[in-house]
């Protein structure tokens, strides 16, 4: 009883591996550009989880912490990249599915 | 040395300047950034230009005077090193992106309604800064800079390959190229926390060491491993990874594919050298897991030079030809990385780094020619398919003859460079192998007869099909920039031999 009650780093690495089951899923089977993204985001998030988890648990240093900052910054960075690349694909065909941009192909 | 008001420290001198060509560069941007604000309109896309090949040749500069320093100094608290391979790699990086710009004046900045000529000062920022991100790319020895470079080279990329915002495919190049860049992306990170889970740290030499001391690695390991091999893969362009590749060549500016079908492999080709080197190649390193690297690098090249070789003999349109040709090429360097040194052999010196440099030394003028070319015949037949080549050996000499030269050396024919290239690369496998990969010199040449047939296409048309189309007129300066990039592809075979003890 006593193990499960208590959190420790096991519980954190479920997580993780969930929301990265679940963000590959979302990112494999959403055919919306925005869904992907969304996909995309939990993967990241993921891996924060796992970073900050096994900084604390593990090696007891901040670096994994450190790292899990900059994954934040560069999932805001991707993202502001991606919406705006989405937009003007919005703009030319009027939806955002991945699938209608097939005039490239071969 | 500490900023006065803010108490903070600051790395210490040296390191700053093994980095100087990427501050060069930054600095660069930022010039690039102000200039529109001092210049009237119609002056400063030439000048923005200018002053970015002034700035890509000074970094150029500054990281040879690196090299010819030699030696190895590791910066940041570990986080990147300046060695010869960076110091080399950053040399080709920024001379590339010297040389791309001035491509762009001589090509891009003749075309009206061009987004990157109305927008030039946007377009060399994005430019500068991806380039910026290869540069840290080359030298990171930390997965945090790994991830951080790879991003940085990414981010502007996706941005320029749908500059063109009016057209309908270059959004759809855009589209395609941020959706599989950030899938990837986000499955390196994930590799990356698992790896800092087993090993306790992002150091990758300490997790060399660890893999070293253990003498084998752990399943979660290699799944961390595999993702990051997701997130290389993707910017080398290797099969599976590929997808984007000929889509983007394809929807995004011819300028743009140049840049990316050189500089983009080149620093993940260099990359994936580093991270492959340290820990199938580490000093003492138990055989077995080292032969299994190289087993899985050489299945990855076989895969990537054969499907790319495959797909490029279908093609009529010229820049997605080249994207498959610039896949297969991918291949053959990648098959350079797996030849791992033998035991307690750094990266400088080792005959895979030696015939990797002078591959992606050859390939950067022969396919920065090709793809000039193939810019100049567009700007003035409006097509990038096979069609408007027809007759070209007779409607304009000066754009043909040089074509059938890059064209030839991208085969890896002898006269030209591209033969040296090649040879270097299969002596390479055929002799120094500590684990046996010979078979892959059999790829390798099957592979270059399948490339026979596609790039001859080409030199077919230009020189034996007639069309009843007029000459095309090109200017002085195109035809001698067309011919000065002619001049390295036929002359580098002459100094081959130095070459090759350069590194």
């Amino acid at each position: 009883m006593n193990h499960v009650l208590h959190i420790g780093l096991n519980h954190y690495l479920v997580l993780a591996a969930i929301l990265f089951a679940a963000g590959l899923c979302t990112m494999t089977l959403k055919r919306n550009a925005i869904g992907i993204l969304i996909g995309v985001e939990l993967v990241l998030n993921a891996a924060n989880v796992n970073l900050i988890a096994f900084s604390h648990y593990g090696t007891g240093l901040i670096d994994g912490q450190v790292t899990a900052i900059f994954v934040i910054v560069l999932a805001a960075a991707e993202a502001a990249v991606a919406l705006a690349i989405f937009l003007n694909f919005y703009n030319r065909l009027a939806t955002v599915d991945v699938d209608r941009g097939d005039r490239l192909r071969g | 040395m500490k900023l006065l008001a803010l108490n903070v420290p600051l790395p210490p001198a040296a390191d700053m300047a093994a980095f100087a060509p990427e501050l060069i560069v930054t600095a660069t941007a930022v010039a690039v950034l102000l200039l529109p604000f001092f210049l009237t309109r119609s002056r400063r896309d030439r000048l923005t230009a200018a002053v970015t090949a002034l700035g890509a040749a000074a970094a150029a500069v500054a990281a040879g005077a690196f090299f010819v320093r030699g030696g190895s100094h590791p910066a940041f608290s570990g986080l990147l090193v300046a060695d010869r391979l960076s110091s080399f790699l950053r040399v080709l990086i920024f001379g590339f992106l010297a040389l791309i710009a001035v491509m762009w004046l001589i090509t891009a900045s003749r075309r009206r309604n061009d987004a990157t000529v109305i927008d030039a000062p946007e377009f060399f920022t994005l430019l500068i800064a991806a380039t910026v991100g290869m540069g840290m790319m080359v030298s990171s020895v930390n997965l945090l800079m790994v991830v951080v470079g790879i991003e940085l080279a990414s981010l502007p990329s996706y941005a320029m390959a749908g500059f063109q915002k009016q057209q309908r495919l270059g959004a759809e190049a855009a589209m395609k190229y941020v959706v599989f860049g950030a899938v990837t992306a986000a499955v390196m990170l994930y590799g990356v926390s698992l790896l800092y889970g087993v090993y306790g740290t992002l150091s990758v030499d300490r997790i060399a060491a660890s893999v070293a001391s253990a003498g084998t690695i752990p399943p979660v390991a290699v799944i961390g491993m595999l993702g990051l091999l997701a997130g290389v893969g993707f910017k080398i362009s290797a099969v599976p990874f590929h997808f984007w590749c000929p889509d983007v060549f394809e929807g995004a500016s011819v300028e743009v594919a140049t840049f990316l079908s050189v500089a983009s492999k080149a620093a993940g080709l260099a990359l994936l050298l580093r991270l492959v080197y340290a820990v199938g190649g580490f000093a003492g390193a138990a055989p077995h897991y080292a032969g299994s690297i190289a087993l899985a690098v050489g299945i990855l090249a076989t895969l990537t030079a054969t499907l790319g070789n495959l797909a490029a003999l279908a093609q009529d349109n010229l820049k997605r030809m080249l994207a498959y040709s610039s896949i297969a090429h991918a291949g053959y360097v990648l098959m350079a990385v797996a030849i791992l040194p033998t035991d307690g052999q750094g990266i400088s010196g080792s005959p895979g780094a030696q015939a990797l440099v002078l591959y992606l030394l050859v390939y950067l003028f022969m396919n920065l020619g090709a793809f000039s070319v193939v810019a100049l015949v567009y700007n003035r037949t409006g097509s990038e398919r096979i069609e408007a080549f027809a007759g070209l050996g007779r409607r304009a000499p000066l754009l043909a003859i040089p074509m059938a030269l890059f064209l030839v050396s991208l085969v890896g024919l002898p006269p030209m460079a591209g033969f040296a290239a090649k040879f270097q690369l299969f002596y390479a496998l055929f002799v120094y192998q500590p684990i046996s990969l010979r078979w892959l010199v059999v790829v390798g040449l099957v592979n270059t007869l399948i490339s026979l047939f596609y790039y001859m296409r080409v030199v077919r048309a230009m020189f034996l099909q007639t069309t009843d189309d007029g000459p095309i007129e090109v200017s002085a300066l195109a035809a001698g920039w067309v011919i000065a990039m002619a001049v390295p592809v036929t002359g580098l075979l002459v100094v081959w031999q130095p070459l090759t003890k350069l590194f």
